[in-house]
């Protein structure tokens, strides 16, 4: 019995193995009686935790399955909406990511300079002094807003904590490293319906998809759910097998799956957006009913000063007939024809645009044109067609702020002028200049939570150095990474399975969804969850920061949000996996949750079954569809008329005019003898917007698909590669105006042959030791254009050259 | 007695691989990194198989295909074990005991499928990674080969389960890792004896093909081709 | 030596003395030799220990390539042991006179480097300590079932063949040296040479001869039932068997005449391992050479005709792909060198003969070589075609001191036991002359033409 006692995890599993050789041959199965001697006896053998997965913003519900207090297993919650018991690749790897032997586990404290790379151990109080002492300075000298925080992928409580600590601080720069995660389409729907929220898309009711460079089943912000609703578009219906047709420059996974894919150049899916449209006005294919009820701009208009301003049909007929498209987009015109006659149709049809993470952005306006299909044909939220998402905010709640914190509020913000990025409010590419410039003025404190802009921000060399100008840089990340060399301190982050949290979020179908996640497990010591970090400088500033979290820990804000959503009298805990019978239910309940009289009771249900939801939907919703002030589908945008009367520009009204209609390329690109070539960077599958990097599994995984793994490679067309003399085991060099790289050459019929194509999710030069060293980070390669209404880089712009090293 | 199998509808799946990373987490993968898995040597029982395109005009990449061990009913592997170590159980199930294998891996080479697995070294969990080795899956020493079991622990549980409860075990109580994780349910498991599973249904469905079917080996896991 | 001192030796052979110098003498040439090959073995040793400590990992092994240098070891060294009990026992059988000189060296090698065969499949087995699983659990569907008991009984009746013969010759070292002559006197089982007892050993001779050549060429046909019994792209090929027992005769000759001309070299055997043993030797050779030109033409011809996806990529593998240069090289060590050599009778030298023997060796190593890999190298599902095997030192330290171990054991044993059959030669001399005279003339017509001066026929005699 002692011996069994004293055995480790490790030799007794080695000891099962005899036991499982035995069983399997079913000579005797004495397996549970193992069991029972492996570990400490008080803890309940086995249980099943609920929580939320932290690995994208797709906020999948888990239970995880702990057995004497480890985590050994995880299953998917099959109440939670977004996942219904569904776990995807990234899920299963996060218990790699809480045992990570290369998480940091103290705060720590750069000695001998910034970039030396040595580190010294210190505690929490020291490391914490450091900072109130800054930030209490900073509001005395009467300048909060000279404190900036980056915001990487953390989500939830984390992020809700600190839009209040910065409000209540007086900061007004806030700002999110990855738009794309946290937005995606907003801008394209922000100017076309005047609202501030997602898409969702119906596929399961959909007939044709049209999809493009949309990284549907690449690096969608919510893998789960796109891969279901893509499972539920091609086989939800017995005996209708619909099609789905994939524009993009290179062979991705969705192409792979699509029925038929379809090479595009690099940035210029707007355009053959606009060309599908041109198509369908000509012969009088699309929604005509639909675009005079609920669609505006579509014709010429007259402006208040009785201007005739060019209309999208206008513009459309004009600029984008097939012939010119086919010259921007090397897309053939029969194609373009095919393809708007068999998109307007085939209804209900959907056009989707690119709504992933990972790396750079699409273009607004190539957003807008791709959108803008979506309205022709109708699919504007109808069953089989687009949602929009039902607005939800939890612990949102406004507070009144102090006068130091108000006039800080309303200084510049550091990451551009607003008209530079009239459709976001924030962009993380703008504040290198900033930093760099110390103006509008210096940035005094950075704070970079969870971000690593150094890696992914096409500019991130660029980054780091404006780094060097701010005298308190403080990273809070659980692993070394790319920025943490030009930091002066570094606070580790308790894993999100050892925390309090919640995340709001959203299903495809735009139901809202809060999922609330319990520790499940006993916390490693010395280590504060994010929201202790920041409660811990806020204390240290004193009222009234301080009571701007009121909440002692996690658990208590956690309780804030079930009152709050408790409060708010709609949806209900996690339920059966039948929405239409528990939408009935709750409709003959007076939208009540139908088991919950009380917040305790309330309360008990949301934990029990991992979160809350409100599965309505009704379609048709107009009036909360588009907000824009004529209520209707904007195909010139109203809202970005709004935006240029009131931030105006130096330019003629009537080009303003024409810039609130979806312009798209409509230039060939010009040849250049130096760089023949147009790159394209992809986001890498499972690797590109995971939340950590420093995962076996997930690299191992990565590049199956083409396979490959474990390295950084760039994809060359067979044709292109004979051209230049380039065969499969050789290195090549890839030379743009930005920099260089050597990388092993993948000859692939899947790019254009006039394209490269190269991973974005490799390559970092810190981190643990499965990503220390590992690939090449293209980033650098990258000529980044900053898109004129969102101010973040689109990396689609860059020309290259290739030869044999 | 039960036949176990496993569909596949390649129409549903999306090749996003949770599968390969749930089978890894269950059944105790040990993590591998670059050197290993340019050598070969990495862990997947469950791997995304990319068929490149043929013929005139070939797709890039014709098809992705999950190939966990297909449960062969006739299985090459355990023909010619020299020892036993690889057998199949009477509800179909090609088992391996890790405790008898002498490595010599000509089961390895045998496999059509490649779905055998040999621990070239000393498989290691850096220091704390261990903590989330599942308890119900034995670790393997090195010079063994390993394989997908169908989860077989899982059915084992199931069954003491049942058997506590006094019960039939109940179809769906038992599921492997893979199949539980699938976020499109492109994976069912069940009963291939019973006609009335879902499994079975489905395995005799206009799209149902084996991989490598020509080969004989009588698979149990039984792909739905894409398509109408 | 008090031994010997009480019984002293008989005066030495005069006519074959020269044969039992490399036992009554040995000089500093010996020990440098030992030393060398010893180093090499510790090098082996050591890396095998590594391996042992390790895993396979050390190899350059992996999936899908999951056997490699081993094995082809094992297939090489199990097709050489063919050299020696096969070849002997057929010309035993046949009664061609030419052979007296050589079946000893010829048998020493069966022996010798069969243990390397099996050894190479313990090296490659990844738990070694679980070996004996193989008796506590065997399973004889598993053609290395096949190929344990096969071997067990080869390695048995190739020891007992090559002992036989040397009982006779045991004996006279018993009586006429004084080295170990307690080692001689247990091993000589008593031998006085009275014609019952001759009787009898040439009956069992007799009777070894005929029962081993089914069981040698059962050995490699099992060798090659472990490639041909799976189902993978060019291994599954009925042609196997007879062509792995063409290649194990083919390789086994190769390196007799390497063996054979090497211990003429060392010990100064001109006398006895002559001219003609080369030619004639020279001759089978060439014979062998075809043969196996025509089983590799089958082989791949109807692979390439049948045209089969998952075999051609194997095919593509060796004509145009990574092992382009093994098999184009072996084409030319195997058949281009050697029938150019051997066809020829003024090239048909003993070093001549040398050459193309050393030529076979390495050809058809790198034969095992690419029936080893590329079949695994191409499995049916598509695989990255990144992993590519190439052995790393353990497995090449392994493999020299395989060789080292080899000749090692060779050399021990001309230096206990003589390694030219001191008593078959005297039969020779005493009564074939007269035997064969007789019997040419039985063939003749009704004719008395004289014996011929030297025996020139080959094997059909």
């Amino acid at each position: 019995m002692k011996d069994w006692l004293d055995l480790n995890r490790r030799e007794f599993l080695v000891a099962l193995g005899a036991a499982y050789g035995a069983a399997a041959t079913g000579l005797a199965a004495p397996r549970s009686r193992f069991l029972e001697y492996a570990g400490d006896d008080e803890a309940p053998r086995e249980r099943f935790i609920n929580a939320m997965c932290p690995m994208c913003p797709g906020g999948c519900g888990l239970k995880v399955r702990v057995v004497h207090g480890c985590a050994v297993g995880l299953r998917g919650n099959e109440d939670h909406p977004i996942n219904r018991g569904g776990l995807c690749s990234r899920a299963s790897a996060v218990l790699q990511d809480v045992y990570n032997p290369d998480r940091l586990t103290k705060p720590l404290k750069c000695v001998g300079g910034r970039g030396s790379g040595k580190w010294e151990e210190i505690d929490w109080d020291t490391a914490l002094g450091v900072i109130t002492d800054k930030l209490s300075t900073l509001r005395e000298q009467g300048k909060p807003h000279a404190a900036c925080a980056v915001m990487g992928r953390d989500r939830g409580l984390t992020r809700a904590a600190w839009q209040r600590f910065m409000r209540a601080y007086g900061s007004p720069n806030m700002v999110d490293l990855h738009p794309e995660d946290n937005m995606g389409v907003l801008p394209a729907v922000l100017a076309t319906h005047g609202a501030r929220q997602r898409l969702g898309y119906d596929l399961a009711e959909t007939s044709y998809v049209l999809s493009f460079s949309s990284g549907w089943l690449d690096e969608h912000w919510s893998m789960e759910q796109a891969a279901r609703g893509f499972a539920e578009f091609r086989r939800g219906r017995p005996g209708f097998r619909p099609k789905w047709i994939h524009v993009e420059p290179r062979h991705s996974l969705t192409a792979t799956k699509a029925d038929e894919w379809i090479p595009i150049r690099p940035g210029t899916e707007g355009t053959l957006a606009l060309g599908i449209a041109h198509v369908m006005i000509r012969e009088g294919l699309y929604d005509r009913r639909f675009v005079a009820e609920h669609g505006s701009g579509f014709d010429d208009w007259t402006d208040r000063d009785g201007v005739s301003r060019t209309g999208f049909k206008r513009m459309v007929l004009q600029d984008f007939a097939p012939a010119k498209v086919q010259t921007v987009t090397g897309v053939p015109e029969g194609a373009v024809f095919r393809l708007a006659r068999e998109f307007s149709t085939n209804r209900p049809a959907l056009a989707l645009g690119s709504d992933g993470g990972g790396c750079g952005a699409a273009a607004t306006y190539d957003r807008m044109a791709i959108h803008c299909l979506n309205a022709l044909v109708g699919s504007i939220d109808v069953p089989g067609g687009v949602t929009l998402f039902r607005d939800l905010s939890v612990l949102q709640a406004d507070f009144d702020v102090d006068d130091v914190a108000s006039r800080g509020l309303l200084s510049p913000p550091l990451d551009g002028p607003a008209q530079k990025r009239r459709l976001s409010d924030n962009a993380a590419d703008l504040l290198i200049d900033s930093l760099a410039s110390s103006k509008p003025y210096p940035t005094e404190a950075l704070f970079l939570v969870d971000a690593d802009p150094v890696f992914s921000l096409a500019e991130g060399p660029r980054f780091g150095a404006a780094m060097a100008a701010v005298p308190l840089v403080v990273s809070m990340s659980a692993y070394h990474n790319d920025t943490n060399r030009h930091a002066d301190l570094i606070l580790p982050q308790l894993h999100a399975l050892n925390r309090w949290d919640f995340n709001t979020g959203h299903t495809l179908k735009g139901h809202p969804v809060v999922t609330v996640s319990n520790p499940v497990m006993k916390a490693p010591p010395d280590l504060l969850s994010p929201y202790d970090t920041i409660r811990r400088i806020a204390a240290g500033l004193g009222d009234p920061v301080a009571s701007a979290l009121p909440w002692e820990d996690g658990q208590q804000a956690v309780d804030a949000v079930c009152r709050e959503l408790f409060a708010g009298g709609k949806g209900a805990a996690f339920g059966p996996a039948n929405e239409e019978s528990w939408a009935q239910l709750l409709e003959s309940r007076g939208w009540r949750a139908p088991f919950s009289e009380n917040f305790d009771d309330f309360k008990r249900d949301v934990l029990a079954g991992g979160g809350w939801t409100d599965p309505i939907y009704f379609h048709r919703e107009w009036d909360r569809v588009f907000r824009s002030p004529s209520g209707k589908f904007a195909f010139s945008s109203a809202y970005l008329a709004k935006s240029f009367e009131a931030i105006p520009e130096a330019t003629e009204s009537a080009v303003l005019a024409r810039r609130c209609l979806p312009i798209c390329r409509t230039d060939q690109r010009r040849h250049d003898q130096a760089y023949p070539l147009e790159l394209y960077v992809y986001s890498l599958p499972n690797l590109a917007s995971v939340a950590s990097p420093n995962l076996p599994w997930l690299n191992d995984i990565a590049g199956a698909y083409v396979f490959e793994k474990w390295r950084t490679w760039v994809e060359i067309h067979p044709e292109t590669a004979e051209h230049l003399g380039i065969t499969k085991h050789d290195q090549a060099e890839v030379r743009t105006a930005r920099g260089r790289l050597v990388l092993p050459v993948k000859i692939f019929a899947g790019v254009m042959p006039e394209v490269i194509a190269i991973p974005f999710g490799l390559g970092r030069k810190e981190g643990g030791r499965w990503c220390k060293g590992i690939g090449e980070n293209p980033a650098v390669l990258v000529d980044a254009q900053a898109d004129p209404l969102t101010g973040t880089a689109l990396w689609t712009q860059t020309r290259a050259s290739v030869r044999r090293v | 007695m039960a036949k176990w199998g496993m569909t596949i509808d390649l129409d549903r799946c999306t090749a996003c691989q949770g599968c390969v990373t749930a089978c890894q987490l269950e059944n105790n993968l040990p993590p591998t990194g670059p050197k290993e898995a340019h050598a070969g040597r990495n862990y997947t029982w469950m791997e995304m198989i990319p068929f490149e395109g043929e013929g005139e005009r070939p797709k890039p990449i014709e098809r992705l295909l999950p190939r966990p061990c297909l449960h062969c009913d006739n299985p090459p592997c355990v023909k010619v074990c020299p020892v036993g170590a690889t057998f199949k159980n009477e509800e179909g199930i090609v088992g391996q005991i890790f405790t008898r294998c002498i490595g010599c891996r000509y089961c390895t080479t045998a496999c059509p499928y490649t779905a055998r697995y040999f621990n070239w070294v000393t498989p290691e969990w850096p220091e704390p990674m261990e903590d989330h080795l599942n308890p119900d899956v034995s670790v393997r020493s090195k010079g063994v080969v390993e394989k997908c079991t169908l989860c077989h622990h899982r059915l084992q549980n199931a069954r003491d389960q049942a058997r506590a409860e006094d019960r039939p075990m109940r179809p769906g109580e038992y599921t492997p890792a893979c199949v539980e994780a699938c976020p499109t349910s492109a994976m069912q498991f069940g009963d291939l004896s019973d006609p009335e599973s879902d499994v079975s249904k489905l395995a005799h469905s206009r799209r149902a093909y084996k991989l490598l079917e020509d080969l004989g080996t009588e698979p149990k896991v039984i792909y739905l081709r894409e398509g109408e | 030596m008090s031994a010997s001192a009480r019984r002293p030796a008989k005066p030495p052979l005069t006519e074959d003395a020269i044969l039992l110098e490399p036992i009554l003498h040995t000089g500093p040439k010996f020990y440098v030799t030992v030393a060398a090959l010893l180093s090499v073995i510790s090098l082996g040793v050591y890396a095998y220990i590594t391996q042992y400590q390790e895993g396979l990992g050390v190899t350059g092994l992996g999936r899908p390539v999951y056997w490699g240098f081993y094995i082809t070891n094992f297939v090489f060294f199990i097709g050489i042991s063919h050299a020696g009990t096969l070849i002997s026992a057929i010309l035993r059988i046949v009664g061609a006179e030419w052979r007296r000189t050589i079946t000893r060296s010829a048998e020493v090698i069966t022996v010798m480097v069969i243990l390397f065969g099996v050894g190479n499949i313990l090296i490659d087995l990844g738990r070694p300590d679980r070996m004996l699983n193989v008796i506590k659990f065997g399973r004889l569907e598993s053609p290395l079932l096949w190929d344990v008991c096969s071997i067990t009984v080869y390695l048995t009746m190739s020891t007992t063949y090559l002992y036989l013969p040397l009982i006779p010759d045991i004996a006279i070292l018993r009586d006429h040296t004084n080295k170990y002559t307690w080692l001689y006197r247990v091993l000589a089982l008593g031998w006085t040479g009275t014609p019952r007892q001759h009787k009898v050993l040439e009956f069992l001779i007799g009777i070894m001869a005929i029962i081993v050549i089914p069981v040698a060429v059962s050995v490699h046909t099992v060798v090659s039932f472990v490639f041909a019994m799976t189902i993978q792209p060019m291994w599954h090929s009925a042609i196997f068997g007879p062509y792995f027992v063409v290649g194990a005769i083919f390789s086994g000759i190769a390196a007799l005449i390497c063996a054979m001309a090497l211990i003429r070299w060392v010990y100064g055997l001109g006398e006895y391992l002559k001219d003609v043993h080369f030619n004639n030797l020279g001759l089978l050779l060439l014979v062998m050479c075809f043969a196996w030109g025509y089983f590799t033409g089958s082989e791949f011809l109807t692979v390439f005709y049948g045209n089969e996806p998952a075999h051609m990529s194997i095919f593509w593998m060796k004509f145009t792909g990574p092992y382009a240069v093994h098999f184009w090289t072996m084409v030319a060590t195997c058949f281009v060198i050697p029938v150019a050599i051997l066809s020829n009778k003024r090239t048909r030298t003993i070093l001549g003969t040398v050459i193309a023997s050393l030529c076979i060796n390495i050809g058809m190593y790198l034969e095992r070589f690419i029936i080893v890999v590329p079949s695994l190298s191409q499995p049916r599902l598509p695989h990255a075609e990144n992993v590519v095997y190439s052995p790393t030192w353990v497995e090449w330290s392994i493999l020299a001191a395989c060789f080292a171990a080899f000749t090692l054991l060779y050399v021990l044993f001309t230096k206990l036991f003589p390694i030219v059959s001191i008593w078959e030669v005297q039969e020779g001399r005493e009564n074939s002359v007269a035997e064969v005279t007789e019997r040419i003339q039985s063939y003749l017509p009704n004719a008395h033409t004289p014996a011929p001066e030297r025996d020139k026929v080959g094997v059909g005699q």
